[in-house]
């Protein structure tokens, strides 16, 4: 007679010991460091500061670990870090700005690969304002609906239809000039 | 679809292409702080190495006594690391290998203020804190004017004065076009705070300034300003240099854009900016002696930041911007090495920080030189430079972090500097 799974005892219910924050950030850092670094990346353009701001976020998440409501949303607290440090980094880039053109860390060989059609279009994102820049990369490129894009901002659902609206219509105007 | 969706798309992939999966550095997680070190952040500062009060500074006649006393310090300190010119520079062979071996024979400044936020970056106003460079010991800690947050800092050739600026801040944020205020910092021999004062300075209708640079002897100041509201392009760009005792200033401008750090020669002749034109952009050399007006024609092309090295061989292109050494001999910044003549574009194959002599704009020597191919650092900025170019202090990066070294031939050595890209500044000397 096949065993019914109510004749066993019940397995005792030992709580998983929670993993150590070094082990818990280190393994969240090896499945998304990649693709953070990436829209590090398309936000500034520059390999080396998009690292420096994903290894910041995940520093910072490392530091307080402890006091997060939600472990859970580890990923998300990260993205917005990510975020946030990309902001900074271009505020600090227009203080100590170098020679115009390609971002400094952009390498010849990245430039290479990325295509004089593509460099237009992400020199344009990123002339505009920080705002309507995150909007754009992590409604186009993350695929991210309103409501994370809202979360990740920290800003209302309304504000990201008004920002992405006016985003678009300030990067069709940039787009224009260029080609007239 | 709509096309300029379309467009984002590609593009964006495009660029997070660049990326490979397996160039991913490993992460480098901070030590764990201390309870004690946390709760002196978070709460009450200790008073040894905290200034807090601020009030006086407000007062004029408190505010009067201490730049006066700032002044006085001034005269009377000698800058250790302005002393002499490039003879007396140690030879590279000579140089030390440790922060602590550059400090003690006077080769770099004892002292370091860093713009630092504690806790999230964007919910806490920064703080000037006081380091010591040879430890990174916090020395002091300097909050900004109530409602305010520390935006930049600039300092002396003295190691003793610097020049914080601030801008209101709330909870919300800072807001980009508030009227900055700057405040005159004074260190003691051994780094606390002698006094802070506020400095004449009020921002003419919507200036926004762009950058700050001391004079060597802390008597003047240089700031370069736009008009933030500003949509027209390109903008009016000013430089004034503003005396500290008394505000009387003298203003230089023109159509365009200044990039980068302002920075000045010894004898405070002579005040370097960067400036872009077209594609290009060049260091140039104000000639402080004028009585303002025009800043292209009162000042000429320094050297070009982007050039063929004499060799042919080699394509040196500055990452950041340029300083003009103090003895106003050379041009440096912090640099990629590209090779050229193959037709295909390369990747940085090198890195370092180029010097190129202010007088003929031509490549001098590069220091801290790292080859394509092999571990080592690039080089990311220049943030100071001894009398001749001979040590620098800059930011260079390895393995996806950050750092700041000493710079003496292609020797770097690293500075107990903590780093954090959230921060606005690496730190003034």
């Amino acid at each position: 007679m096949k065993a019914n799974a109510t004749d066993q005892p019940p397995p005792a219910r030992v709580p998983a010991a929670a993993p150590a924050p070094a082990d818990a950030v280190t393994e969240l850092y090896r499945a998304h460091a990649l693709g953070l670094i990436r829209l590090a990346v398309v936000m500034l353009g520059d390999r080396p500061a998009a690292e420096d701001a994903v290894q910041d976020a995940f520093c910072g998440l490392y530091r307080r670990w402890h006091s997060l409501a939600d472990p859970a949303k580890a990923l998300s607290y990260a993205r917005s870090s990510v975020i946030n440090n990309c902001r900074t980094a271009l505020r600090r880039r227009r203080r100590q700005a170098g020679p115009p053109g390609d971002p400094p860390g952009e390498s010849a060989e990245a430039l290479a690969l990325i295509g004089e059609e593509h460099r237009q279009v992400l020199a344009a994102i990123r002339r505009l304002p920080a705002r309507q820049r995150e909007v754009l990369v992590l409604r186009f490129y993350l695929d991210l609906d309103e409501g994370d894009i809202a979360t990740s901002m920290r800003i209302s659902r309304g504000t990201v239809k008004s920002t992405t609206s006016r985003a678009l219509a300030a990067l069709g105007r940039i787009l224009g000039e260029q080609q007239s | 679809m709509n096309l300029i969706e379309d467009r984002i798309r590609a593009a964006a992939r495009a660029a997070a292409d660049t990326v490979a999966p397996d160039s991913v550095p490993p992460l480098e997680l901070p030590a764990p702080r201390s309870r004690r070190f946390g709760r002196r952040r978070r709460g009450g500062r200790s008073p040894g190495v905290t200034w807090s009060t601020w009030g006086p500074r407000l007062a004029p006649l408190a505010a009067a006594a201490v730049v006066a006393a700032i002044l006085i310090t001034v005269v009377q300190v000698s800058p250790p690391a302005y002393q002499g010119g490039p003879d007396t520079v140690p030879p590279t062979r000579a140089a030390p290998s440790t922060p602590q071996g550059y400090v003690a024979s006077g080769q770099v400044p004892r002292f370091y203020v860093q713009v630092t936020v504690h806790g999230a970056a964007g919910k806490n106003p920064a703080e000037a804190v006081v380091h010591a460079t040879a430890t990174g010991a916090v020395l002091a800690v300097v909050p900004p004017l109530a409602g305010h947050t520390v935006v930049r800092v600039t300092a002396a050739a003295n190691d003793r004065t610097f020049v914080l600026e601030e801008e209101p801040w709330t909870a919300a944020g800072r807001a980009g076009t508030a009227r900055s205020t700057l405040a005159i910092l004074n260190l003691t021999a051994s780094g606390r705070v002698l006094g802070t004062g506020a400095l004449p300075y009020t921002a003419a209708g919507d200036a926004s300034l762009l950058a700050l640079a001391m004079s060597a002897d802390g008597f003047r100041l240089a700031f370069a300003s736009q008009p933030a509201t500003s949509r027209n392009e390109p903008t009016l760009t000013k430089v004034t240099v503003l005396k500290i005792a008394g505000g009387a200033s003298r203003t230089w401008s023109a159509t365009g854009d200044l990039l980068g750090a302002l920075s000045w020669t010894a004898d405070g002749k002579k005040l370097a900016f960067n400036w872009q034109s077209g594609q290009s952009v060049s260091a140039r050399l104000l000639d402080l002696t004028s009585p303002g007006g025009s800043l292209l024609g009162r000042s000429r092309v320094s050297t070009t930041l982007s050039q063929e090295a004499a060799q042919g061989s080699t394509f040196v292109s500055c990452a950041a911007g340029s300083l003009v050494t103090p003895d106003g001999t050379t041009v440096v910044c912090a640099a990629r090495l590209t090779p050229t003549g193959s037709g295909v574009p390369h990747s940085a194959s090198g890195s370092g920080f180029a010097e190129f002599s202010a007088a003929s704009g031509t490549l001098i020597r590069v220091l801290g030189q790292v080859k394509a191919g092999t571990r080592g650092w690039t080089a990311m900025d220049v943030l100071w430079s001894d009398p001749s170019g001979r040590v620098l202090i800059g930011a260079v990066r390895r393995a996806g972090r950050t750092r700041v070294g000493v710079i003496s031939g292609n020797r770097i050595t690293l500075l107990p500097v903590s780093v954090n890209p959230a921060a606005p500044d690496l730190g003034s000397w």
